[in-house]
């Protein structure tokens, strides 16, 4: 720091080599210089300012760093928008705002810390005391230590005449005067700054990007608050009994005897979504996909290896045996009377005499035990299973009847009485020792009984739960559609029928066209009968707008699940099946079904943007059954 | 104590220093006139000089080693005494013996006979000569002024100062000096051949039919006044620490000792070495006009504080290491880091 200071100090100590130095002691020079206070003194003001001056410096240099931090982050928080923006899929994990905002956050106030650490840290190393000033000092202005030497004399550091040390102390403090502030300008955090100034120009390059960044914040908040707003639809108090009494009725079939176990868990877990539906109906849409899933597979179950376990058959002695079968009968579960006759006309084949006689008593028994058999109306249809024709038949036989005739006629007509007296001929013919006869008896019960129990078995109540799922689930997507196309979003339109058709509706023509999958469909409400595929079309990038929150956490329960037993390589099956050619496969038709509840479930409870909903069920709209 | 008593103090004060400044100045000028481009020669010796301290001069013959001492004797009006060392020169040769003596009546006693060590300023020529046993008998009179003969302790006359020289080449039938006695030289001065413009003037100036005298320059009692006013000079602590810091490099054990010394030294400075560089640097700070040692002082002095107090290894030797480049690393390590530090402190 050159000045003209500096330069007379200089000046006046090379005053002090050789020549001119004798003449010193009368020089006006030595004995008028002013007086200062302390040199000390001097050395802790400008160490002080100095030193406020180095903190000031790295404060700003944090701050400016701190704040190229926060744009950043904002930047980064904001990058799944921007590369949705220019039409690029972020991975996954990026969609996940509320995590990848704490991340980046917490990332930036980790960052922070640690700036603010180390530049509290460089500001305490490189503050400057007293000494190191007037070592500065001296070297600056070629004093050759004599600020240095005279602040330890001051500080009496070092002793020495009084006379020398009044004589250092006074050269110093000439020096000194003549210094001035020694304080360095203030020196601005040149990088910081740059990188703040090309940060600025890059956000003042893209306006468009930034108006658009605001847009899809403001986009997301809305999405966020509308997101707490959707619910599936409430199901109609019809629906919700007809699922009850479902649910009784799986209730029933799981207190069956013999039931094979995982056909007991299955109906369990199906009765469970039932019955929660009726309690809280907030996911009943995918409560009632997790319903039907089991049922599905309950049916597979029961045409593969049928319900009833063969182990637990052969396990029952005589007496209860005898005694199931009676009660099958009478209560009208003719499968499971079937399953038990069966097994008793096996049994019958390696009887011998005396296990004949006992199991003709105890059948005997049984039957004499029963009661008679109950209305058919009633209890042979617990869950209230049966078909409106059959009640409808029924019905119009009892007004074609009357009377104790009418009664008798109606209990001859009645299968169950028909099998109690067949029943009933069985153990005399036991007691005959005519194994044969009775075996053969037996057997033809059976076969009898499986051909009615074709109306009202398990599989019968399995396949009505089902139809009432499938309703209820239809008059929800209904409901849902009716929502979706009640003008919130006009880029929705397309509709989804139950019974698998869909078609273009004159509220929402086709727009522009191509492929059907990006296009689909559009306008039919769920639920209306309709036709094949609407011409495709879509709204191009209008109806794929990438600005709406892309935000996708599906809820576990609208997760369709994969056993591990190989339930998905089955869907994978089915699905080969159809794409291979096999159009008119019921399974692929169930399977698509339950997807796309699914997914619609999913679709209209989360985050997702309305275009990309069509999207999805455009999906399902070109890979629907025929 | 007012302003005004202040400024008579401080002129006072200045007045000593100009004074002194003269008077070394004149010397100064004075050696010059017959010791021609050795400057730094005649400094180092007026520092040694000054800090009543004693100079090993090293060089070749003909470069004026005698003549240094003997100008400087001359010049400063003091008792000069010249032993030339040799190999059967004898300690009581040099520190005096007792002598059976007869009065004027007849009868007989001891009487101390002072040798040449008596006098303001020894000139130990080739001192490398000498058996060690005759060099030690230098030892207690440089260190305490004094020596001891007969169980007797005598004092030497104030000021006293030894200058003994060597001849580096002539190795032939010499006794280098033992370490502990080389310590006790407070500086080790090296003669430089002469440039051919002062080789020119030497032979110009000394073949003439004068001969050029030396005048007095100053008095006895104002060169002890001037070896009283070096010790008063500050010195502050930095520079102390400066000083302790470039002692303690000198031991290659040091961790602040640089890479040429803990490869080339196998022995460092002792504490007398710290005390040898305040006290040069002290009259180094005088000589040039100064109530203060600086950083400078220190490093200007350095080379003859030094230089004979290292004992280099083997390889230093193989290798033609000087211990002059190895002070010159040594100041390197020491002063350049505490220069870096100040200057990045002062940003």
């Amino acid at each position: 720091m050159p000045n003209e200071g500096a330069a007379r100090c200089r000046e006046l100590h090379s005053s002090t080599r050789r020549v001119s130095f004798a003449g010193c002691s009368a020089s006006p020079q030595a004995t008028t210089v002013p007086s200062s206070p302390s040199l000390r003194d001097d050395l802790q003001r400008w160490t002080t300012a100095i030193n406020r001056k180095r903190w000031a410096q790295e404060a700003v240099r944090t701050l400016v760093w701190l704040a190229i931090g926060g744009v950043v982050a904002v930047g980064v928080q904001r990058v799944p928008l921007a590369l949705l923006a220019v039409g690029i899929q972020p991975p996954a994990w990026l969609l996940e705002s509320s995590t990848f905002a704490a991340w980046v956050w917490g990332l930036y106030a980790a960052t922070a810390t640690l700036a603010v650490l180390h530049a509290s840290v460089r500001a305490w190393h490189q503050r400057i005391d007293e000494v190191a000033l007037a070592r500065r000092l001296d070297r600056e202005h070629g004093t050759e230590d004599v600020l240095a030497t005279a602040l330890a004399l001051e500080e009496g550091a070092v002793t020495a005449s009084p006379d020398l040390a009044q004589f250092v102390q006074r050269r110093a403090r000439a020096c000194a005067q003549r210094v001035g502030q020694p304080v360095p300008p203030f020196a601005a955090p040149g990088r910081a700054l740059a990188m703040a100034g090309a940060l600025a120009a890059g956000v003042a390059l893209l306006p468009a990007s930034a108006e658009s960044l605001v847009d899809l914040a403001v986009r997301s908040a809305r999405a966020a608050e509308h997101r707490s707003e959707l619910a599936d639809p409430n199901l109609s108090p019809e629906s919700l009994d007809r699922l009850a009494r479902m649910a009784d009725a799986l209730a029933e079939l799981e207190r069956r005897p013999v039931l094979d176990a995982s056909a007991r868990e299955h109906l369990r877990a199906s009765r469970e979504q039932l019955e929660a539906i009726g309690r809280d109906q907030t996911r009943s849409l995918s409560r009632l996909s997790r319903a039907e899933q089991p049922l599905r597979e309950l049916q597979r179950l029961s045409r593969e290896q049928g319900l009833h376990d063969p182990q637990q058959l052969r396990a029952m002695d005589h007496d209860r045996l005898a005694q199931a079968l009676a009660e099958a009968i009478e209560q009208g579960n003719h499968d499971t009377a079937a399953a038990l006759a069966q097994e008793m006309a096996r049994r019958l084949e390696d009887a011998n005499d005396e296990a004949m006689a006992s199991m003709a008593r105890s059948l005997e028994q049984a039957l004499r035990d029963s009661p008679s058999p109950q209305s058919t109306d009633g209890d042979a249809d617990p869950g209230g299973s049966a078909s409106a024709d059959e009640r409808g038949a029924a019905a119009s036989q009892a007004a074609s009847h009357s009377g104790e005739h009418a009664r008798s006629e109606r209990a001859a007509d009645d299968p169950r009485t028909r099998w109690r007296d067949a029943a009933r001929g069985v153990p005399p013919q036991m007691n005959n020792e005519d194994r044969d006869s009775a075996r053969e008896a037996l057997r033809e019960m059976a076969k009898e009984m499986a051909r009615a129990a074709g109306k009202r078995s398990a599989d019968r109540t399995l396949e009505r739960a089902i139809d009432e799922i499938r309703r209820a689930r239809s008059e929800q997507l209904a409901q849902m559609n009716a929502e979706g196309s009640g003008g919130r979003e006009p880029t929705r339109g397309e509709g989804r029928s139950e019974e698998g058709g869909s078609g273009s509706s004159s509220d929402a023509p086709p727009r522009g066209g191509g492929n059907p999958v990006a296009g689909g469909a559009e306008g039919v409400p769920l639920g209306m009968p309709a036709g094949k595929p609407g011409a495709g079309g879509g709204r191009g990038s209008e109806a794929l707008d990438p600005r709406e929150p892309p935000l996708v956490t599906l809820h576990p329960a609208d997760k369709v699940e994969a056993t591990p037993d190989g339930a998905n390589h089955g869907s994978v099956t089915v699905i080969q099946r159809f794409a291979d050619g096999h159009r008119d496969d019921q399974e692929y038709e169930d399977l698509h079904h339950e997807y796309e509840s699914v997914a619609e479930s999913a679709v209209r409870r989360e985050q997702i943007p309305l275009t990309r909903r069509d999207y999805i069920r455009n999906y399902f709209q070109a890979v629907r059954p025929r | 104590m007012n302003e005004d008593n202040l400024v008579d103090e401080e002129r006072i004060t200045e007045e000593r220093i100009a004074r002194a400044q003269d008077a070394l100045g004149g010397l100064e000028q004075e050696i010059g006139k017959r010791l021609f481009g050795q400057p730094t020669l005649v400094q180092q010796a007026i520092i040694g000089l000054l800090a009543r301290g004693n100079v090993l001069i090293e060089g070749p013959p003909g470069l004026g080693k005698t003549l240094l001492v003997k100008v400087m004797s001359e010049a400063l009006d003091l008792e000069f005494s010249r032993i030339q060392f040799t190999p059967d020169l004898m300690p009581a040769d040099i520190t005096g013996s007792q002598t059976l003596v007869h009065d004027e009546e007849g009868r007989t006693r001891l009487e101390f006979r002072a040798g040449p060590l008596f006098a303001n300023m020894v000139l130990a020529d080739e001192i490398n000569r000498a058996t060690p046993k005759t060099q030690s008998a230098l030892l207690e009179a440089m260190q305490e002024h004094a020596v001891t003969v007969a169980g007797a302790r005598r004092v030497l006359p104030q000021p006293f100062v030894v200058a003994a020289t060597q001849n580096p080449i002539e190795m032939e039938g010499t006794y280098p000096l033992p370490e502990a006695q080389l310590d006790r030289f407070l500086l080790k001065l090296e003669v430089a051949f002469p440039s051919l413009h002062d080789l020119r003037e030497i032979g110009m100036r000394t073949t003439g039919k004068e001969d050029v005298q030396t005048s007095m320059v100053m008095g006895r009692d104002t060169l002890i006044e001037l070896q009283d006013l070096t010790r008063e000079i500050v010195v502050a602590p930095h520079i102390a620490d400066l000083a302790a810091n470039l002692t303690m490099a000198t031991h290659p054990e040091s961790p602040n000792a640089p890479e040429q010394v803990k490869r080339f030294v196998r022995y460092g400075a002792s504490p007398r070495a710290m005390q040898a560089l305040v006290l040069a640097g002290r009259a180094n700070a005088l000589l040039r006009g100064r109530a203060w040692v600086s950083e400078d002082d220190l490093r200007a002095v350095a080379h003859p504080v030094l230089r004979h107090r290292m004992i280099p290894t083997f390889d230093a030797r193989l290798e033609g290491v000087t211990n002059n480049a190895l002070v010159d690393a040594l100041i390197d390590a020491v002063c350049a880091p505490r220069a870096a530090a100040w200057a990045s402190a002062a940003q």
